[in-house]
């Protein structure tokens, strides 16, 4: 019997940005070009195999936060609009992000490389 | 005597690729980003249905009856805001339409006023007066209008009507006697309607102020063809007599030029229906045409309109405030990005990338990040050339995220520049060179 699962398919787009005062990642959620949530995760490679792991907020609500801040949350910006927003000075070193996401009961993973 | 101020305005954005279609990696010249981003083939088939349609016919409509009248006391008077973005792409791609609106501005009953260059928000950047990238487009938009139309615009409007006590004193500052703005309730306590002239508060400015009257406008650019309406079918006769009841001083009615032929079809009569409203409206010994100046100087204020800052008013939404451009995250978030990174391009010193950056300055395309799903919301996706304001999102995220980028790496390559090295450096640097080579 065919599962039900095989017509989901999650596309996940990141887009990571170092400016001069934060780093930011815009992460977009698709299923078949139309704007999905799923429940992600975002871990950075650090040098010598550290990483930082970055989860959604607790509430997850839509919100956005301005670059002052310094938490560990994934902001949801919209319905499929994802967004992560540190001034974390450890984050700078990163060279990968790994952003992995829960959809309609399967894992989905996509790597970018830091510009 | 009363006045009608008929004011059009026109205007075409550059529209972007939807996002899914952006790939903007490995790119890192302002061309390939300009020819990656913007949507050339549309804009030019959107630029040629929409002169169908609307520009040729209309122009030629309004270029009639100017003429029609042109001997008689009172004539027939028009004015327009024709948009840079606009105007550029006129002159790359129909000239001729350019050909109609200059007969327009040289018969004399055409006014053309001044605006924002790139029809953006920049109004909102800087604080009290001192607002530079907004009074540069304004500047460029003079220019524009006086090279190509050869007039020099006396009146101003903002882009879609945003208007505020700041903004009225940065416009007045910069030489205006007379802008435009909404005449919304809120704005015109007690006796106050949309049939005279304001200025600010005075210790704020003298500019004086013309207040769209909503209703009147909205009948023909909205409700022309709408059968629910209890007005429905709108004839020139039964307008103008709504027009000849005004008890104040001055009636206008601005609206979208695209009223005409675009979001009302010519099946729906508008075309005949514009036709035939001068004579009908002239029939009223009491009333004329006139232009925004005209109306400025012929009539005195009679009162203030206090605006704040925090209370901006525009024409858009039922709102008829700033919040179909600025009113989700997705769209503060690109606002915000807009001016942060307009310093890291204009410090790149790149002209091509100043002129990117202004580009994706234009209101359109926050407008299209817009999630009200009431009414507006469907007036919002009508205008969309995307399928979800995420999509509109998503573009604008990866066309500014690679502006920056390349930026950077302009500034980066002219600090290794051979062309202004240290003063006694023997040889210029070979990376240097490279970089430049590679743009």
């Amino acid at each position: 019997m065919a599962n039900a699962n095989m017509f989901f398919m999650l596309e996940i787009q990141v887009i990571p940005q170092i400016t001069k005062k934060f780093f930011r990642v815009v992460i977009f959620l698709k299923d078949h070009g139309i704007d999905a949530d799923a429940d992600i995760s975002a871990t950075f490679i650090l040098p010598h195999n550290k990483e930082i792991i970055f989860l959604p907020t607790p509430d997850k609500k839509i919100n956005y936060v301005y670059p002052e801040s310094t938490s560990r949350f994934i902001h949801r910006i919209e319905r499929g609009i994802y967004m992560i927003q540190s001034k974390n000075k450890a984050i700078f070193l990163a060279k990968k992000i790994i952003v992995n996401a829960k959809y309609e009961g399967k894992v989905y993973k996509k790597d970018a490389s830091i510009q | 005597m009363s006045s009608i101020c008929f004011y059009f305005q026109v205007h075409q954005p550059w529209r972007l690729k939807p996002g899914h279609a952006i790939n903007t990696s490995g790119i890192k010249t302002a061309q390939r980003l300009e020819e990656t981003i913007f949507d050339s083939g549309k804009n030019q088939e959107i630029l040629k249905k929409v002169a169908t349609k609307c520009y040729y016919p209309a122009t030629k409509t309004l270029l009639g009856l100017i003429d029609e009248f042109k001997g008689e006391k009172r004539k027939f008077k028009v004015s327009y805001s024709l948009s840079g973005v606009f105007l550029d792409a006129l002159e790359k791609f129909d000239p001729n339409l350019l050909d109609l609106f200059k007969q327009i501005a040289k018969s004399k009953c055409g006014e053309f006023l001044n605006e924002t260059y790139y029809h953006s928000l920049s109004s909102f950047w800087g604080t009290g007066t001192d607002r530079p990238e907004f009074r540069e487009q304004v500047k460029m938009h003079q220019e524009c209008i006086k090279s190509l139309l050869g007039y020099k615009a006396k009146a101003f409007r903002n882009t879609e009507l945003l208007y505020n006590n700041l903004i009225a004193k940065t416009v007045e500052d910069m030489g205006y006697k007379v802008m435009l703005a909404e005449g919304i309730e809120r704005v015109l306590e007690g006796w106050k309607s949309p049939e005279y002239i304001y200025t600010p508060p005075e210790n704020i400015s003298k500019i004086k102020v013309l207040l769209r009257n909503y209703r009147l406008s909205d009948d023909v650019s909205y409700r022309f063809s709408a059968r629910w309406s209890s007005a429905w079918p709108l004839t020139a006769d039964k307008y103008a007599a709504w027009l000849s009841a005004c008890q104040g001083e001055t009636l206008n009615l601005f609206m979208d030029y695209e009223t005409f032929g675009e979001h009302q079809w010519e099946d729906t009569g508008i075309f005949n229906f514009i036709r035939h409203l001068p004579r009908e409206v002239l029939k009223y010994p009491h009333i004329d045409f006139a232009t925004p100046s005209e109306v400025a100087q012929r009539y005195p204020a009679r009162g203030t309109i206090d605006v704040h800052e925090y209370a901006t008013i525009s024409w858009a939404d039922l709102e008829r405030d700033a919040s179909a451009w600025l009113g989700n995250s997705m769209q503060r978030f690109v606002f915000s990005e807009l001016e942060r990174i307009g310093k890291i391009v204009r410090q790149s010193g790149d002209p091509e990338l100043i002129r990117i950056w202004r580009l994706l300055q234009t209101s359109d395309h926050l407008y299209y990040c817009c999630t009200k799903y009431w009414a507006d919301g469907d007036v919002h996706k009508y205008f969309s050339p995307y399928g979800t304001p995420q999509n509109a999102f998503e573009g604008l995220v990866k066309s500014l995220t690679q502006l920056e980028y390349i930026a950077k790496l302009k500034i980066k390559s002219a600090s290794k520049s051979p062309l202004i090295r240290e003063p006694g450096l023997a040889a210029p640097a070979i990376e240097g060179i490279g970089d430049l080579i590679n743009g």
